[in-house]
C-alpha cells in the first residue's frame, strides 16, 4: 500500500474506485451466492451509508472519520436488519424485486424529504484527501475479504449454503434459518454502507440521485457474475477486471462504453457461467448455451449408470 | 400406558386446507423405544401429520406434546433441537453440499450447545460409516443413487441426535434387496434407543418393523393396534379394497 506516495492522482482515484467495488461485490456475494437470495438493492444500502455519514459528520464534527464510517456502516446494517426481518421469508424473484424497489423508494423518499421538509437539495460532505480515502478503502477491502473468508469457513457459512440448497430441510436439522439469514445479510450490508460513506468523502457534494444510483447495484452484480460467485476470489477478480476495463472504455470510447460492457456481460453469462474463478479452478460446468444443442437425455445417463455399479 | 412412557403424543390434531380437513381430530401416542407404523391410502393425511409434528406447517386445532413439553407453538428448529428429526418423502437433501457436509450440518446445529469441531467431525465420521457412505463422503449429495440418498437422509436426521425419528417412505421405490437392507438399518436405529414413527407403503416392511400401527383414511384415524389386529380389521380391509395386508 505504499504505492500512492509516488503514483499519479489518476491511478489513486482509479484504484480507490476498484477497491470500492471489491468491497461491494465481495460483501454482496458473501450473502447472496450461498443463500440464493439475490438482493438488487445494493444502491439502497450504499446510499443509506452515504446519508448516514453526511448527517453524522455534520452533527459530530469532532468524531474521527474511521469511527464515522463504522457508524454509517451500522446505519446500513440496521436498515438491512429490518428489511431482512420483513422480507427474507419471500423467496427468489420477489426478494430481488423488493430490494430493487426499496432502493428506488429510498431515492425518491429522500428527494421528497429534501424538497418538502428540509428545503435543500443534497448535502455537503467535508472532503478527505484522496490518498487517505484510498488507504481507508484498502483497509475496508481487506476486512471485507477476510470476513467473507471466515464466513465461508464457519458453520454459519455452511448453514447459509444449506439454506440456498433446501431451506425447509435446513430448518429440520436445527438451523435457525431466519437468524442466520438476517444476521449475515445485515453484516454484509455494513460493508456496503461503509464503502458508500467513504467514497462520498471524495465527492464533497451528494444528492439522492447520486447516492442511490441503481447503476452501482448493476455494476456490482455484473462484477460478481463475471468473476464467479462460487469462489472467494471471484468477486475480487471481477471488480478488478471490470473496474479497469470500464474505466479504460469510458476514457477511450465514452459513447459505446456501456454498450460494450453489456455485450461482455451477456457473453460471460452464456459462455462462462462460473465466471473467471471457474476458468481458473477448472471447475467448469457446461455453458448452458451448449445445452441447447445437446440431444435430450445425453447429459443424464452416464453418471447414474456409473453410480449404480459402485452401489453393488 | 402411563404418561412417563409416552414420548410423543397428539391430542385431537386437526389441519384444514381451506374447507378440507387434511388431518381431522387425530389423537395418537408414541411410546419410548417404540416403532409406530402409519399407513393409509394416498391422500390419507400421513405426510400432513408428519409436517404438523415436525412443525413445517402449524396445526389448525389440537395440541402436540413431546417429552412432557407442549410443542404445538414451537418452530421447526426448536423441535429439532428438542429431539424430533425427520426425513422427507421427496428427498430434500442439500444437493450441492457433499455427503459429509449434509451430515456435518445436522451434527453442528441439531442439538443445543456448542460442539467442538473435533467432536462434530468424529460423529460425522461414525454416521457415514453407519450408513455405509464413507467412500462417497466428498461427492455432492445429488450424485448419489436413490438408495444411497435415502441412507444419507436417515444419517442426516440421526446427526441431530433425535429421540424420535419420523421416516416418510424411506423404502419407496427401492429394489427388494435394498428394502431388506433398509429394514435392517431401521432395526438397528431402534436398537440405539430411538423411537420411530414411520409412514410406509411397503406392507411387509411395516408389519415386520412396527410394534403398533395407526391407520389414517381421509384425514381420520380409523384403526390402531398391533400389526395382526390391524391386518384383520374389517374397516382397514375395506379401505384398502381387499388389498392383501
Amino acid at each position: 500500500m505504499g504505492v500512492p506516495y509516488f503514483t499519479a492522482p489518476y491511478v489513486i482515484v482509479l484504484m480507490t474506485s476498484i477497491l470500492m467495488y471489491v468491497v461491494l461485490s465481495v460483501s454482496w456475494t458473501a450473502f447472496c451466492a450461498p443463500s440464493q437470495y439475490f438482493s438488487l438493492g445494493i444502491a439502497a444500502f450504499f446510499g443509506v451509508g452515504i446519508y448516514s455519514y453526511a448527517i453524522l459528520s455534520d452533527a459530530l464534527p469532532s468524531v474521527p472519520v474511521p469511527l464515522l464510517l463504522v457508524m454509517a456502516g451500522i446505519g446500513s446494517s440496521i436498515l438491512a436488519f429490518f428489511v431482512g426481518l420483513t422480507t427474507l421469508r419471500i423467496k427468489g424473484m420477489y426478494f430481488a424485486i423488493f430490494t430493487f424497489g426499496l432502493s428506488e423508494l429510498l431515492r425518491h423518499f429522500v428527494m421528497w424529504w429534501e424538497v418538502n421538509v428540509t428545503g435543500t437539495v443534497g448535502r455537503w460532505i467535508a472532503i478527505v484527501e484522496d490518498v487517505v480515502v484510498y488507504r481507508y478503502m484498502a483497509v475496508l477491502a481487506v476486512i471485507a475479504v477476510l470476513s467473507a473468508y471466515l464466513l465461508r469457513r464457519s458453520r454459519y457459512g455452511l448453514a447459509l449454503r444449506a439454506v440456498g440448497d433446501a431451506e425447509l430441510a435446513a430448518e429440520h436439522v436445527g438451523v435457525n434459518v431466519s437468524i442466520v439469514k438476517i444476521l449475515v445479510f445485515a453484516g454484509s450490508c455494513f460493508f456496503t454502507g461503509a464503502a458508500g460513506a467513504l467514497i462520498a468523502t471524495r465527492w464533497t457534494y451528494i444528492d439522492a440521485d447520486f447516492a442511490f444510483d441503481p447503476i452501482r447495484s448493476m455494476f456490482t452484480i455484473m462484477m460478481s457474475l463475471f468473476g464467479g460467485m462460487d469462489f472467494l476470489v471471484g468477486p475480487i477478480l471481477g471488480a478488478v477486471a471490470i473496474g479497469t476495463v470500464s474505466d479504460v472504455l469510458l476514457a477511450r470510447l465514452p459513447q459505446v462504453s456501456r454498450l460494450l460492457l453489456g455485450v461482455l456481460l451477456v457473453t460471460v453469462v452464456l459462455f462462462i457461467p462460473q465466471g473467471l474463478g471457474g476458468l481458473i479452478s477448472g471447475r467448469r460446468s457446461t455453458p448452458w448455451i451448449f445445452l441447447l444443442f445437446r440431444r435430450r437425455g445425453e447429459d443424464k445417463a452416464p453418471p447414474a449408470a456409473e453410480n449404480e455399479r459402485h452401489e453393488r | 400406558m402411563s404418561d412417563r412412557h409416552v414420548l410423543l403424543s397428539g391430542d385431537n390434531v386437526t389441519r384444514m386446507f381451506g374447507g378440507l380437513a387434511a388431518v381431522s381430530n387425530v389423537s395418537f401416542s408414541l411410546l419410548r423405544g417404540e416403532v409406530l407404523g402409519l399407513i393409509g391410502p394416498n391422500g390419507a393425511g400421513k405426510t400432513t401429520l408428519f409436517n404438523l409434528i415436525s412443525g413445517a406447517i402449524p396445526v389448525t386445532r389440537g395440541s402436540l406434546t413431546f417429552a412432557e413439553r407442549g410443542i404445538t407453538h414451537m418452530s421447526v428448529a426448536q423441535r429439532c433441537r428438542l429431539g424430533i428429526a425427520r426425513t422427507f418423502q421427496t428427498g430434500r437433501l442439500f444437493p450441492k453440499l457433499t455427503v459429509r457436509e449434509n451430515i456435518y450440518l445436522g451434527v453442528l446445529f441439531g442439538k443445543e450447545g456448542h460442539k467442538s469441531e473435533i467432536e462434530a467431525r468424529s460423529k460425522t465420521f461414525d454416521l457415514l460409516d453407519f450408513v455405509r457412505l464413507t467412500g462417497r463422503a466428498d461427492q455432492p449429495a445429488m450424485s448419489l443413487t436413490l438408495a444411497a440418498q435415502r441412507r444419507l437422509a436417515v444419517a442426516r436426521a440421526l446427526a441431530t441426535d433425535p429421540k424420535v425419528l419420523l421416516l416418510d417412505e424411506v423404502l419407496a421405490g427401492l429394489t427388494p434387496t435394498e428394502v431388506a437392507d433398509g429394514v435392517k438399518l431401521i432395526g438397528r436405529i431402534r436398537e440405539m434407543g430411538v423411537s420411530i414413527l414411520m409412514v410406509e407403503h411397503i406392507m411387509k416392511a411395516v408389519m415386520e418393523l412396527s410394534d403398533r400401527i395407526l391407520v389414517l383414511h381421509h384425514g381420520e384415524k380409523i384403526a390402531e393396534g398391533s400389526p395382526a389386529e390391524v391386518a384383520s380389521s374389517k374397516t382397514v380391509q375395506d379401505v384398502y379394497l381387499g388389498e392383501a395386508l
